[in-house]
């Protein structure tokens, strides 16, 4: 077990040092933070390794079992890839996901994010933080950390609520099942959120949106919100204490 | 779309798909979860029932039946006939307005009234039976960080029963600033101090030091207070503190009183609207002035039933 995540990490390693490119070209997104974890499962840095690595169009980024990874973008967009994650850049503001999740943030901008997927495209407009997860039926589930984002699918503009998980179904045009979620508990258990050694620029205001989401709380269920493995349905885990 | 329940536990839910690293959260203090990688990087996603409330009204009825160690609040020693259960009888309606997002907290308008009534149970004292009418009138400041920030008004006025003499009236605007702790999710801790002057009107007997003003004063204190929730309707509260009072008009001008107080109970909730609590608390006055210093102890039961939307 040991050596197979030794040669993952190797894998890795070496993917990166091969896509990833020692000059900055005309869009490109640098590598600002590479996470790896120890056999305690402790994250630690490895960006004295990676110190100067930038990513361009049409290169892919990808993420091993314990590894984690951001890039900054051109216009301060900010992308967090949990572990078992690739994505694509494809042009400025623009990528690919094809597995995983991922933290986005996204500065104040006139122009649009567009996000692909296996199964949609989408565009985020205006600023704020959110999470995405290609889920397991190949659609999408996001969830709004902060800010005023509003979701452009082919026949529908959502605005997206801080505190609030959508599903996205494969290939609808429309947005699918909304749910409440509680945004502290968000903030206090993902990795991505706590485990960088920097801080979002959006840390307060992510932290501001779950204080006033706890205002208007009135009841927690022991329910979480899991993966979406078919195309109707998501699984619902109940915590049984 | 449709919702499918996985009935199985969490934990043989999410173990068969273990990644590398753990996140552990409590849940009714027992259950723990190793969460997978998408639980892992992005956090765990527990449903919530969310609704906005800018304002709220909240009434409700209080009972409390207790033993009292000084019911006359002094040390002299206390005769077998002026040993009496006390019983107060509560009538409170609280309201607020708000809720509104105010530089980088949250900001809220409450105002509340209350209506006691004190009997003792026992007919050679019961010349101490009155009645306390509360009001009160608040702006509260909530920020992010847990600090809460208040200032307003309140007023009280007690009447004995006796006599139907009103034995004071007081309006004390007052300020205080709290931070509250939360280790984990069924503890709470919280500090608060406090600063309020009161403004005070009581029987004046003309060309005494018994002026009406006698009893104004100037109060600050600290106070400590931690709340644990257990199982599922039980909760543990305890307090503890300090508070310094200064007096200045009349008899009282040279008096400073330093109060000390502790209090636990434990409550449960049922059937929604009910709480049933036993309680124990003493309450220590120190003053320049012996005759006020005295120490007392009540314990006993209080029942309360509320309804708020």
């Amino acid at each position: 077990m040991h050596s197979q995540r030794l040669l993952l990490l190797l894998l890795a390693g070496t993917f990166l040092s091969c896509t990833l490119s020692a000059q900055p070209q005309r869009v490109s997104y640098e590598l600002t933070e590479l996470l790896e974890r120890d056999e305690k499962g402790k994250p630690f840095s490895r960006m004295m390794d990676y110190t100067g690595k930038w990513l361009s169009i049409g290169q892919a980024a990808s993420t091993v079992q314990g590894m984690q990874m951001e890039l900054t973008g051109p216009s301060g967009e900010i992308l967090r890839l949990g572990d078992q994650t690739h994505i694509r850049i494809l042009h400025s503001r623009q990528i690919q996901i094809h597995q995983g999740n991922l933290i986005l943030y996204l500065p104040p901008s006139t122009l649009p994010f567009l996000i692909q997927t296996p199964t949609s495209k989408l565009a985020l407009r205006e600023s704020g933080t959110i999470q995405l997860q290609i889920t397991s039926n190949g659609g999408l589930k996001l969830v709004s950390l902060q800010g005023n984002l509003q979701l452009q699918l082919p026949k529908e503009v959502e605005d997206l609520h801080p505190g609030k998980l959508y599903f996205l179904p494969p290939g609808s045009p429309i947005l699918g099942r909304q749910i409440d979620i509680h945004l502290k508990l968000v903030t206090k258990t993902s990795s991505l959120l706590k485990d960088f050694p920097s801080r979002l620029p959006s840390h307060k205001q992510i932290r501001d949106a779950a204080f006033k989401q706890s205002f208007f709380i009135k009841q927690k269920t022991p329910m979480f919100v899991g993966d979406a493995k078919s195309e109707e349905e998501f699984d619902l885990l109940l915590i049984q204490p | 779309m449709s919702f499918r329940q996985a009935h199985s536990t969490f934990p043989s839910y999410l173990l068969r798909a273990l990644l590398a690293g753990f996140v552990w959260l409590s849940v009714n203090s027992k259950t723990r979860l190793e969460a997978t990688h998408s639980l892992q990087n992005l956090g765990l996603h527990q449903v919530v029932k969310v609704k906005e409330k800018h304002w709220g009204i909240k009434g409700g009825y209080q009972l409390k039946l207790h033993g009292r160690s000084s019911p006359f609040f002094n040390n002299e020693p206390i005769p077998d006939k002026a040993k009496s259960l006390v019983m107060a009888n509560s009538a409170y309606l609280n309201g607020f307005v708000g809720n509104h997002w105010f530089a980088g907290g949250m900001m809220r308008y409450s105002t509340g009234l209350s209506y006691t009534r004190t009997n003792h149970l026992e007919d050679t004292i019961d010349f101490i039976d009155h009645d306390s009418q509360t009001a009160f009138l608040q702006a509260s400041y909530f920020n992010s960080s847990n600090w809460i920030a208040r200032f307003g008004l309140n007023t009280a006025r007690l009447v004995t029963l006796e006599d139907n003499l009103t034995q004071f009236t007081e309006f004390s605007p007052m300020l205080s600033l709290a931070k509250v702790f939360q280790p984990n999710a069924s503890h709470y801790l919280t500090i608060n101090w406090n600063w309020d002057y009161s403004f005070t009107d009581s029987p004046e007997y003309p060309g005494t030091l018994w002026t009406d003003d006698r009893l104004n004063h100037w109060s600050t204190g600290l106070k400590l207070q931690h709340s644990w929730l257990f199982f599922q309707n039980f909760s543990l509260d305890s307090f503890t503190g300090v508070s310094f009072h200064d007096y200045s008009r009349g008899i009282n001008s040279d008096r400073q009183d330093t109060a000390f107080s502790a209090g636990t109970s434990v409550e449960w909730a049922f059937l929604r609207f009910f709480t049933v609590a036993g309680y124990a608390e003493v309450l220590s006055r120190h003053s320049t002035i012996g005759t006020y210093s005295f120490t007392n102890w009540d314990g006993g039961l209080k029942f309360n039933a509320s309804f708020g939307f």
